[in-house]
């Protein structure tokens, strides 16, 4: 019994492990009038215990979001409007891969080992649609871009949950990177 | 309404309070129990639940502490009934925390190896076989497959652009496939064909696949679709070596038959099932542990937080209780508790109230008894002390139990300071208590009922009489008797009888005997006279010489008889202010010469105070005196006579201390007893009047006159006059 105890304080003292995602650069482009497609270029890798539990079969949600809003001083900046893309990653046992499925579009990509999983991931998770109405934005105001990615916490199974919401394990909150709209 | 007040005041709204948090802890944790199954709960509550549960660990931990250290403090500082909260709190915490730790002990141990016997080596065993039997099988299909796929491929080499399509279509229906696509350099679709049209666009193999592929070596992959199903993807490139960019290339994609399909995939799945169960059984029971952990703090928290309030609560009326004691042992019976209860301790404390009550009543009606009493006694000491009559009461075992000022003026000792003492136990600071028990001390011991007697005691300036009358009370309220016994000096009293009666002889003596002298002597000159004229010879000298003895014998009795005068009617005091001093210089000049038996030696103080004093008087009185005491010490070769005088201040104020001392014999005893009664002297010459008529003279002066016989020989006088209210007077001198 000393030793749980010691373990469950262990668990609670212990720095977290975090997901090393970076996001190298972010730009976007304009696809119609009302659509504005994002691209993120992103590093990613997992750390151990989620490479240890994406092993044991643990299904892993990833969410990429953006969001187009304004500065209003010190009230906060207002989002304009917002999207966001989910890409889940699990090891197919059957194949022996990994498979990265687009949970929009619902299309599946498998990749034999996790480092190709990651970059497919990354391309995945790097193309987000935001759709707007241009005559919204107003001539001569400053629009900022903003994205991050982050492990979608509730997709975890239970027990993770409780590391993720106790611990802040698997780094789930990755900063927002900040552009402006051209 | 007042009972519906009172009912309201009295209900138990902390324990209610108490119960409330209680249920909503209970509440919460259930919540919280189930949101730690349900993932969509779980988002939205835990983390408030767990806040909630967290502010009220922290709130009840900080009650606890403060409760507990003042506990502490007033357990160290003696607060009455701060013991036997602590030995509660912790007799609750004990019952608390022993079945709460002996039910976490099991339930952990439970848990643990309730968890872990889930989970079984032979069935992941066997799982793992399966998915491996699984993979075989799938792996037979893909090899067969791809054995196929080649051929066709290899068929397809010469064959024209413009025939593929039917060559495929011919194909894909001979194999069953879902789609066959035949690439050609650059990714280029040759042909394409395809079960469903409409569903399936053509897509060329993926670029990862390319990456993948070796000349001469098909890719095979199986796939999981979206809809469950499996399907194998094989591509496969011609038989010549050339890069695969630059081949054609056959991707086809076969689907793998639904029975295979579903058995493989619920295979599958449940081995991913069980390997997630057993990769997240740590995690499992640590969320567990967690949870039963906070449950068990809060519960113990608040069960030690309710015993803290429970004890407080039963304590209390116990707590009352020992302060109305204490209050009652000080003294302070007005002490009443407040009754807030009806069970046993209500009970008690309802007892208490009365018992005060009762005790305050007694205490009243004591107070009142003693009030009495000592207004008795204060009245009975009030009546005892203006008594001219000395009293004393002596107990059963003649021991002194109650005397007045008179009598311990009378006998000349503080008999108040001799309480509770046997008359044997006075020594010789007290002679007249002594000779006063001597005397009395018959009838004492055979207790007369009642008896009276004239008691003479001997003081050193003479005896006192005292008229002493005693009563014995065998039961006046105790057990051993009282003798009661009541006296009185009479000596002044007899003393002013007897000068009374002296004054009367001497007043009848002076009107018998002097009327009758003047014509006796008058006669006797005038038989002088004629018989004189008649007579020779040896008759006219009888004659002569009788008469003349005649004349002398009548001056002589008139001398007696203005003695006598003088001492029965005293001439009006004419008081003024005197320097004594100055009054005893003028007088012991006139002894200052030839022809005295004695020399007279004035020793006289610095300064004394001065005296309202008949001057003539006075000088009388030291005629007397000097006279006196050189008679004393006539013959003697030494003889003197000291006249001395001093201040004196004491308890009966302030006073001029005059002593006439001489060196002569002494006065006998028995004389010195009556030594100012009129008629008494020793000499064959003397009146007897001298001295009565120089205490005559002090007393007319408000003073007091002594005599006693000097240790070192020769008598002294001792007369101490009172001194007026003024400034001393007189310098001092030895004046022979």
């Amino acid at each position: 019994m000393r030793i749980w105890l010691c373990g469950l304080l262990a668990l609670l003292l212990l720095p977290s492990a975090t997901m090393a995602a970076e996001i190298r650069h972010a730009d976007h482009i304009w696809q119609d009038e009302n659509h504005l497609l994002v691209r993120l270029y992103l590093d990613m890798s997992l750390p151990d215990v989620l490479v240890e539990a994406l092993a044991n079969g643990v299904v892993v949600n990833f969410r990429s979001e953006v969001r187009l809003g304004y500065a209003r001083g010190i009230l906060g900046e207002r989002t304009l409007t917002a999207a966001d893309k989910g890409v889940r990653l699990e090891y197919y046992a059957l194949s022996r891969h990994y498979v990265v499925t687009d949970l929009e579009l619902e299309r599946m990509d498998l990749a034999p080992t996790l480092g190709d999983a990651l970059e497919m991931l990354a391309r995945r998770l790097g193309r987000v649609v935001l759709e707007m109405d241009p005559d919204a934005l107003r001539p001569g105001l400053e629009y900022t871009l903003a994205t991050r990615v982050q492990l979608d916490h509730s997709a975890l199974p239970l027990p993770l949950q409780w590391d993720a919401r106790l611990r802040g394990a698997y780094g789930t909150q990755l900063g927002w990177h900040r552009w402006s709209l051209q | 309404m007042a009972s519906v007040v009172f009912a309201v005041r009295r209900f138990p709204w902390g324990l209610l309070g108490m119960a409330a948090l209680f249920l909503l802890l209970l509440a919460s944790l259930a919540v919280m129990g189930d949101a730690a199954q349900n993932s969509d709960r779980f988002e939205q509550m835990f983390l408030w639940l767990l806040a909630f549960h967290g502010l009220v660990l922290v709130v009840l931990g900080t009650l606890i502490i403060y409760q507990l250290s003042r506990l502490v403090v007033q357990n160290r500082d003696g607060v009455p009934g701060s013991r036997l909260t602590l030995r509660l709190v912790l007799g609750f915490m004990l019952v608390a925390v022993l079945p709460a730790t002996v039910v976490y002990y099991f339930s952990f141990k439970f848990l643990n190896e309730g968890v872990d016997s889930w989970f079984d080596v032979r069935v992941d065993g066997a799982l793992e076989d399966a998915l491996e039997l699984s993979r075989s099988s799938l792996d037979l299909r893909v090899r067969q497959l791809s054995r196929e796929t080649q051929q066709i491929m290899r068929q397809l080499e010469d064959v024209s652009e413009a025939l593929v399509p039917l060559a495929l279509n011919d194909v894909r229906a001979q194999l069953d496939a879902q789609e066959l696509t035949l690439v050609g350099a650059n990714n280029r679709i040759i042909a394409s064909s395809t079960d469903s049209p409409i569903r399936r666009l053509p897509s060329p193999p993926g670029a990862d696949i390319l990456l993948r592929m070796s000349p001469g070596q098909p890719f095979t992959r199986l796939e999981p679709q979206p809809d469950g199903s499996l399907v194998i993807r094989v591509v496969a490139t011609g038989g010549d070596r050339r890069p695969v960019a630059d081949s054609r290339i056959l991707q086809g994609v076969y689907p793998v038959d639904p029975r295979m399909s579903a058995l493989a995939v619920r295979v599958q799945d449940a081995f991913v099932d069980y390997r997630e169960f057993a990769y997240l059984r740590g995690p499992i029971k640590q969320g567990f542990i967690f949870t039963m952990s906070l449950a068990l703090a809060i519960s113990l928290m608040a069960a030690l937080w309710a015993g803290l309030l429970v004890a407080r609560r039963l304590v209390r009326p116990v707590t009352d209780l020992a302060e109305g004691t204490r209050l009652v042992a000080s003294g302070d019976y007005s002490t009443r508790l407040a009754v807030s209860r009806d069970d046993e301790l209500g009970f008690l404390v309802r007892s208490f109230n009365a018992m005060t009550r009762t005790l305050s009543a007694a205490r009243q009606e004591a107070e009142r008894s003693r009030r009495l009493l000592d207004a008795e006694r204060a009245y009975l000491e009030s009546v005892l002390q203006h008594l001219r009559s000395g009293v004393l009461a002596l107990d059963g075992s003649l021991r002194l139990r109650t005397a007045n000022d008179a009598a311990c003026q009378i006998l000349g000792c503080d008999l108040r300071a001799g309480h509770n003492r046997f008359p044997s136990e006075f020594d010789e600071d007290c002679p007249l208590v002594v000779q006063f028990f001597d005397a009395i001390g018959d009838a004492l011991t055979q207790r007369e009922k009642e008896w009276s007697r004239e008691v003479v005691v001997f003081t050193r300036t003479g005896r006192k009489v005292l008229m002493t009358r005693a009563v014995w009370l065998p039961n006046p309220g105790n057990n051993r008797g009282l003798h009661a016994i009541v006296f009185d000096d009479m000596t002044e009293f007899l003393r002013a009888q007897r000068d009374a009666a002296w004054g009367e002889v001497a007043r009848r003596l002076a009107h018998e005997i002097k009327n009758p002298l003047t014509p006796i002597q008058l006669s006797a000159e005038r038989l002088s006279r004629r018989l004189g004229k008649t007579l020779e010879g040896a008759d006219r000298e009888m004659l002569d010489r009788a008469t003349q003895t005649i004349v002398q014998q009548v001056e002589a009795m008139k001398t007696l008889v203005n003695a006598f005068r003088d001492y029965a009617q005293a001439p009006r005091l004419a008081l003024v202010p005197l320097d004594l001093n100055g009054l005893l210089r003028d007088v012991c000049e006139l002894y200052d010469g030839e022809g005295q038996p004695a020399r007279v030696v004035l020793d006289l103080a610095a300064r004394v105070p001065t005296i309202r004093a008949d001057a003539g008087r006075l000088r009388q009185l030291m005629h007397n005196l000097i006279k006196n005491a050189l008679e004393a010490v006539q013959g003697r070769p030494d003889g003197e006579v000291r006249v001395s005088t001093r201040s004196l201040e004491d308890d009966q104020g302030r006073r001029v201390e005059l002593r006439v001392a001489d060196n002569g014999p002494g006065i006998r005893q028995d004389f010195l007893e009556r030594i100012f009664e009129p008629y008494t002297t020793d000499k064959p010459r003397g009146t007897g009047l001298g001295l009565a008529v120089a205490q005559k003279i002090v007393e007319e002066h408000g003073g007091i006159i002594e005599c006693h016989n000097q240790p070192a020989g020769g008598a002294v006088f001792v007369i101490r006059i009172p001194a007026s209210h003024g400034a001393e007077t007189g310098v001092g001198e030895e004046h022979a």
